[in-house]
């Protein structure tokens, strides 16, 4: 059915895309370092709320403690270059399946319960690994974390990729966060994402369509704790530190936060909130001190004038799909 | 005489102190149109629960096609061919009439697992959805958000989605409750239609005796969660337990 109408609203939504994603790929070229350590950091928070966004927006499950995968995924890169290999690919694989593995465990323990109880269990999992990291010293460097995580060198067999300089680690993030939103793009417009909508919408009417909701709802948690898992190591190398409020729950608040901003029912929402979130975090702290009065004052103007958040509020005004 | 599609041997259900089933002996022989009726509180609503598990027995046994189900998921019971419309609409209201119904198909084709396919992309989904909602009439309807569809509509789609679960039984609670005299009438026709060329033997509960008159083949009378009387239309209206369970009531 590629009618005229279809192929229109496709070439609207992809003369904006490719024009943000030029821009991000030029970006080195034309702003400071700081700027775009910022920009790493908004892209970085653009994996870890799609990744909460998977089950907020699409499962409809509220978890309030995905920086358990946030602190799993940047320990274990960490972990990895101190002790066990340089190779960036290894330790990114190792983020992956151990991501994977803590979603799946602690996932397997909390979406059988009411929507309630599983957004305490996950916010007391993500407190228990704080707990963890804090006191094993040993292991995990306790409250002083692990300094001094390399960003490394992407070996391809014929050369190297130097990922040191702030804008070569840049373009790694950049290609990583692509490839992640552009995967969630197409899953929540795969037959598994309209899985998730229907339990999303009617949890008992989807079981009686024939979904197995506690399965997918598992399998929505793993591939949730794998972005967010990922996000985090892209956050540890970028700021060459691993410690124990990468799991502390207010953590978990950001990708809430910057959903909540953006919009969380739109597509296009957790990415303007990443940028919206990260922009005034950095600049309104430095401006006037006072950050967490700003932050609720920004979060109740958005409840109040734009439920739907900004993108949500763009796409009812102008009726579009975001 | 062919095995019976649905047969329950001595449900009972307590809610508490409160004794919902108290030891239901059915049988439905497939390919029939079968009326649950009784008056309020007879636990028909609770029969349907406790047959597709929304609700766990407190004793007894159900049987789909001789197969022991009683202590099956819902989601597995849907996929051996027992679906059912809802009492209360129940919907996916951010989703639009279309979707609705393509989510049901996607999962009775066992396709949920796909993640990087376009769920809209399926020829032949799109086409059996497109077929039941010519089904219902709702064909014009499709783009619609489910939830901004008028009262009759969303029954019709809850029974749409039921149908698109390609069910050998479908239990509807009140097909037509809440619906105006013409959406009625159509929907006791498409009912009827359902069961005779489709092949889906129906099971349904309803208020309104006209419809159960008008396209019930038989009838079981639910009264304090037992059975009291079975039969044909006209041998029910006869019966003097039917009648006592209904005193008061007009009948």
């Amino acid at each position: 059915m590629l009618d005229r109408s279809v192929l229109w609203r496709n070439r609207n939504r992809l003369i904006p895309i490719g024009a943000v994603v030029v821009l991000l790929f030029a970006l080195p070229a034309f702003i400071p370092e700081y700027e775009l350590y910022l920009v790493n950091t908004i892209l970085i928070m653009a994996i870890f709320a799609y990744g909460w966004s998977l089950l907020f927006s699409y499962a409809g499950y509220l978890s309030f403690g995905q920086s358990a995968f946030y602190a799993l995924g940047g320990y274990t890169v960490a972990i990895m270059y101190r002790d066990v290999t340089g190779s960036v690919w290894l330790a990114f694989l190792a983020v992956l399946g151990i991501s994977a593995v803590g979603a799946a465990v602690i996932g397997a323990l909390s979406v059988r319960r009411g929507r309630i109880y599983f957004a305490f269990l996950t916010l007391s999992f993500a407190m228990m690994i704080y707990a963890v990291v804090f006191r094993w010293r040993g292991f995990t460097g306790g409250d002083d974390g692990i300094p001094s995580v390399m960003r490394g060198a992407l070996d391809f067999g014929l050369f190297q990729a130097n990922l040191e300089p702030t804008a070569n680690y840049y373009y790694f993030t950049l290609v990583i966060a692509l490839i992640a939103i552009a995967a969630m793009w197409k899953m929540v417009n795969s037959p598994f994402g309209y899985t998730l909508k229907t339990m999303r919408d009617n949890m008992e009417r989807a079981s009686f369509i024939g979904v197995d909701v506690f399965k997918y709802a598992l399998i929505a948690f793993v591939i949730s704790g794998v972005y967010c898992g990922l996000a985090g190591a892209l956050m540890v190398s970028l700021c060459g530190m691993a410690y124990p409020e990468l799991s502390y729950w207010t953590v978990s608040g950001d990708p809430v936060v910057a959903c909540l901003i953006g919009g969380a029912y739109t597509f296009a929402g957790p990415f303007v909130g990443s940028i919206i979130y990260v922009l005034v975090r950095s600049y309104l702290m430095a401006l006037v001190g006072n950050w967490p009065l700003c932050l609720g004052i920004i979060l109740i103007a958005v409840v109040l004038f734009f439920r739907t958040g900004i993108m949500g509020f763009v796409s009812e005004r102008f009726k579009v799909t975001l | 005489m062919t095995q019976a599609i649905l047969e329950t041997r001595g449900i009972v259900k307590d809610y508490g102190e409160f004794r919902a089933l108290d030891g239901i002996d059915f049988s439905l022989p497939p390919g029939e149109l079968r009326a649950i009726i009784g008056p309020n509180g007879a636990g028909k609503t609770t029969f349907f629960n406790v047959i597709t598990h929304k609700f766990k027995a407190t004793g007894g046994k159900v049987f789909f096609g001789g197969k022991d189900i009683t202590n099956l998921p819902s989601h597995k019971i849907v996929k051996l061919g027992i679906t059912r419309a809802f009492q209360i609409i129940s919907l996916f209201p951010k989703l639009t009439v279309f979707e609705n119904l393509m989510c049901a198909l996607l999962t009775i084709k066992e396709r949920n697992l796909c993640m990087f396919s376009s769920a809209k992309g399926y020829a032949d989904i799109r086409e059996e959805a497109f077929r039941i909602l010519e089904t219902v009439e709702l064909g014009t309807q499709a783009n619609v958000l489910c939830g901004t569809l008028a009262h009759g509509d969303k029954k019709k789609l809850d029974l749409a989605i039921g149908l698109a679960c390609a069910p050998k039984l479908l239990l509807l609670d009140e097909p037509t409750a809440g619906m105006s005299p013409e959406e009625t009438e159509s929907t006791t026709k498409l009912i009827r239609r359902i069961c005779e060329q489709e092949h889906i033997t129906i099971l349904f509960t309803e208020h309104d005796m006209s419809v159960v008159f008008a396209i019930a083949d038989n009838i079981t009378v639910l009264h304090q969660g037992k059975v009291v009387a079975q039969g044909k239309p006209e041998d029910v209206r006869e019966d003097r337990g039917v009648v006592e369970a209904y005193l008061g009531e007009e009948f």
